[in-house]
Parts: structure tokens; C-alpha cells; sequence
């Protein structure tokens, strides 16, 4: 089996799914409780929000579990809007749906919203940023850091500084991220920042937010105390510990693995060169402003739902991101606003590539692809 | 899956083109797509998925040569065309 799939899910580290269960049936009290079991639980749960909150160079009190990165980008989105009901959020054409989705809503319900173009890249024109900072009352800008679809990572450098001189603030989908980078929010002057624990070889059903304040959030979820009364329910502890150690893994072996996958990516594209086939890397250079694991390829003239359904039953498994509406399958929204070329846009599919991947695993998938192409033409 | 192939009955083409451009029968795909899926409301996403499992049906069998309808009408439970009954699907 050749898993390309990783920027949709990973496989659970051995350790996390030993901690999930040693802590489900061992740590069972609610975190809640005054009592022995409770407050053993407690104690569990922040020792991992520590050690998360460490890891992301924050304090433990800015940090709030979800059940996912969705709900995270949700609540703070449709939390600032509720507080803030007159500023103007700001975004671009190509976020994850859990973004772009959530603002259409609020535009629906009248929350002003501006979403900025990218360029053929997959990136935002920074004077185009700071005209609609200059032009409207913005009080939220808010980025996909790197693109689940084609790994394009935005300056978000450059972007905070000019977010922050206009007095906005500015939230980051990091999901993408940790698997790939180390974060540092203090450095990185990201005001919100959301995550999800099973693109870092986490559990499913964990997601969280940071917040440098929550002052500018209205709550959502009532209830209970939890979470610095943002997010009301008793807190799934077996995930949220399991997290903690899948981050400090994944923060141990980040490095070596980032050496693999980008010498894993220059060698899947050395080898399309070599076979001649004709396609494009959506999005920027190898070289470029990207995570090297996620490469979006376009195949001209090829059917890359019929290909990827080849793959499969060759065991090599991988996405498209293209989405269902109610009759037509649609080719990604991402690809469409960065103007990928018709002839390659259907034939686009993404190969989202893990540390474990050998330079065999990847010259079987290009002749795989190259058999495909050349049995279609 | 890209295997040129005809369906043929007395002589005439009743259907000519790729295995994936077969007309299979809406109701077959959504049945299969709600066994598959275990979804009675199957997206056209899963739709689509299930047509290449019928055209990969297909292009197994193709292997062990023509199918002859009158012989194995099974495989008319696939297909939204008609008559059907005394064709011959085979390679191009």
C-alpha cells in the first residue's frame, strides 16, 4: 500500500493509540469533578495543555480544545463576527471550506466580508491586502497559513505586519502546519491560530484554537466552565493527552522527515521529467514558498478522478479535492480561482507525501500514472 | 479501464467508445453506491466512484473475451441501453 494521502489524515503513532487507551480506561474521571478520579483527570489535562501550549510558544490559558479543526475555525470566525458585528473580516478566494464556507455564512447573514484574489501561485498580493486594510474598517483578516491543496504557504510575515499597523486582527487555519513546521505564535505575531490533532499523526475528533486574548470572541457554546468558559462540555481527555504526544513526536522527528519528504518530492518530479509526461505543479516552485509534502500535479488532458480510481486498485491512495454539489462533481475550488488551465485542471490531483515513503514507493506511483496515461491515449 | 470497446447486435454498433463512457443504469449505481457507502442518499461523488467499480467489472471480464448478453445477462443489470438481449460487448 503507498499512502499519499497524509494532508487529508495520518496514521495514529503506536504511542497515541496506547495513551488513548490507557487513558480511557484508566483516567475515566470528568475533569470536572472534586473528587480523587476528577482531579487526577484534571491534573492530566494540564499536563497536555501545557505541554501543547509549550511546544507552540504560548501560554496554557490562550489554548482551548475543540472536537475539530472546523469547530475551531468556526467559533473564533462567527465569535468575532457576534462581537463585532460592523467590522469587515477579511480572507482569500482559497481557504479550506471550514473558512470559506463559515464567512459566506456570516456575509449572509450581513457580517461585511472581503475575500482577496491569489495569483497563479496560490498566493495573495500584499498591496491588494493592505488597500482593503486602508479602504475598510477591518477587524479580522484571516489566512490559510499552508494550503491543504497545493502546500502554498502565504507570507504571513508580511501579512501580520501590515494586519497589525491597521490595528486588525489576524487568525491563521494552521492545520497544515505542524506535521511539516515548528510553530512559534509569539514570534509568528499570529493573533488565533487553529489546529487538528490527526494531520499530526493525532486522533481523530481533536482540534484546538489559540487565542492571544479572548476578549474580541463572543462565546458560542454554553454550558459548563470549561476551557476558559469558551467552549462549554466535558473535555474528550483521552484525544486531548494523545495530542500532547503526538506533538512532542512529531516535534522530535519533524526535522529528519522534512529531509526525506523534500528529497522524496524533487524525486517524484525528477521522475515525471524523465518519463515526459506532460504536467504541471499547481501552486509555487519546489523551490518556492511551499510545504515540499503537498504537491498538487495537473496531467493534461487526463481524467484525474478515472486515474486516481486506477491508483487505487493498484493500492496507491490519494485525493482530489474536487467537491460534490448537487449533480456535478466539481474541480476544486482552489485550482479554479488560481487559474489553472482548463486542459490541466481536470487531470489535477493531490499527492500529499509521508517521511515513510521510499524512492520505490514513488517510482512505482509515476509508472503507474505514466502506464495510465499512455493505455488512454 | 481506457479499453476502447463496441457493443454489437446484428451487425449494427448499439454502442461504441470507452469502457468509462458505458451508459450504466442510474438505478444499479445508486444501489450499489447505498451498499457500498451504507448511505441511502449517495453524493455524486460516490456515485461517480461506483461507475468505475462497474466499468472495472467490466474490463476483468473483457479478459476472458466477449460477453455475450444472451449468455450472461447478468451484466444487462449494469447497462441503460436497449436491446441489449443478443449483443456482443468486445474490444475495439
Amino acid at each position: 500500500m503507498i499512502y499519499l494521502d497524509h494532508a487529508a489524515t495520518t496514521k495514529p503513532y503506536p504511542e497515541v493509540l496506547e495513551v488513548m487507551h490507557d487513558i480511557q480506561g484508566r483516567f475515566f474521571g470528568n475533569p470536572s469533578s472534586l473528587h480523587q478520579l476528577g482531579i487526577e483527570a484534571r491534573k492530566k489535562l494540564n499536563q497536555a495543555k501545557q505541554s501543547i501550549a509549550q511546544s507552540l510558544g504560548i501560554d496554557r490559558k490562550q489554548l482551548v480544545f475543540t472536537a475539530s479543526g472546523t469547530e475551531a475555525n468556526n467559533l473564533i470566525l462567527k465569535g468575532y463576527a457576534l462581537k463585532n458585528p460592523h467590522k469587515t473580516i477579511v480572507s482569500t478566494t482559497t481557504e479550506h471550506h471550514s473558512v470559506k464556507k463559515c464567512l459566506e455564512h456570516l456575509q449572509q447573514k450581513n457580517t461585511p466580508v472581503v475575500f482577496l484574489d491569489v495569483n497563479e501561485d496560490g498566493l495573495i498580493d500584499l498591496n491588494h491586502l493592505e488597500n482593503v486594510l486602508n479602504t475598510h474598517d477591518v477587524g479580522l483578516v484571516s489566512i490559510l497559513y499552508a494550503n491543504n491543496e497545493t502546500g502554498a504557504i502565504q507570507p504571513i510575515a508580511d501579512i501580520a505586519q501590515r494586519v497589525h499597523r491597521a490595528g486588525a486582527y489576524l487568525h491563521c487555519d494552521m492545520v497544515q502546519v505542524p506535521l511539516h513546521k515548528a510553530v512559534n505564535l509569539q514570534a509568528s505575531q499570529i493573533d488565533f491560530a487553529t489546529f487538528s490533532a490527526h494531520k499530526f499523526h493525532g486522533p481523530k475528533g481533536l482540534g484546538f484554537f489559540t487565542a492571544q486574548s479572548f476578549d474580541a470572541l463572543e462565546r458560542l457554546i454554553d454550558g459548563g466552565n470549561q476551557e476558559f468558559k469558551q467552549r462549554a462540555g466535558t473535555e474528550n481527555l483521552p484525544a486531548i493527552v494523545a495530542t500532547a504526544v503526538a506533538l512532542e513526536k512529531t516535534n522530535t522527528l519533524r526535522e529528519a522527515n522534512e529531509a526525506i519528504i523534500e528529497q522524496r518530492a524533487h524525486y517524484f518530479i525528477t521522475c515525471l521529467n524523465r518519463r515526459g509526461l506532460d504536467y504541471r505543479l499547481n501552486g509555487p516552485t519546489l523551490e518556492g514558498s511551499r510545504l515540499k509534502a503537498t504537491l498538487n500535479i495537473g496531467f493534461k488532458n487526463v481524467d484525474a478522478s478515472a486515474l486516481s480510481f486506477d491508483l487505487d486498485q493498484q493500492n496507491i491512495h490519494l485525493s482530489l479535492g474536487s467537491a460534490c454539489t448537487a449533480d456535478t462533481i466539481e474541480p476544486s475550488h482552489v485550482l479554479k480561482q488560481m487559474k489553472v488551465p482548463q486542459d490541466y485542471l481536470h487531470g489535477s490531483m493531490r499527492f500529499s507525501l509521508g517521511a515513510e515513503l521510499s524512492e520505490d514507493d514513488i517510482m512505482d506511483v509515476v509508472n503507474a500514472i505514466d502506464h495510465y496515461i499512455k493505455e488512454a491515449a | 479501464m481506457n479499453l476502447k470497446i463496441v457493443i454489437e447486435s446484428d451487425s449494427q454498433a448499439l454502442f461504441k467508445g470507452k469502457l468509462m463512457s458505458l451508459p450504466f443504469r442510474k438505478a444499479a449505481v445508486i444501489q450499489k453506491s447505498i451498499e457500498l457507502f451504507d448511505d441511502d442518499d449517495p453524493c455524486v461523488i460516490h456515485q461517480s466512484y461506483v461507475a468505475k467499480t462497474f466499468a472495472q467489472a467490466f474490463y476483468d471480464r473483457l479478459r476472458n473475451g466477449p460477453i455475450v448478453f444472451a449468455q450472461e445477462p447478468e451484466w444487462l443489470e449494469y447497462l441503460e441501453l436497449e436491446g441489449l438481449e443478443n449483443a456482443i460487448l468486445k474490444e475495439r
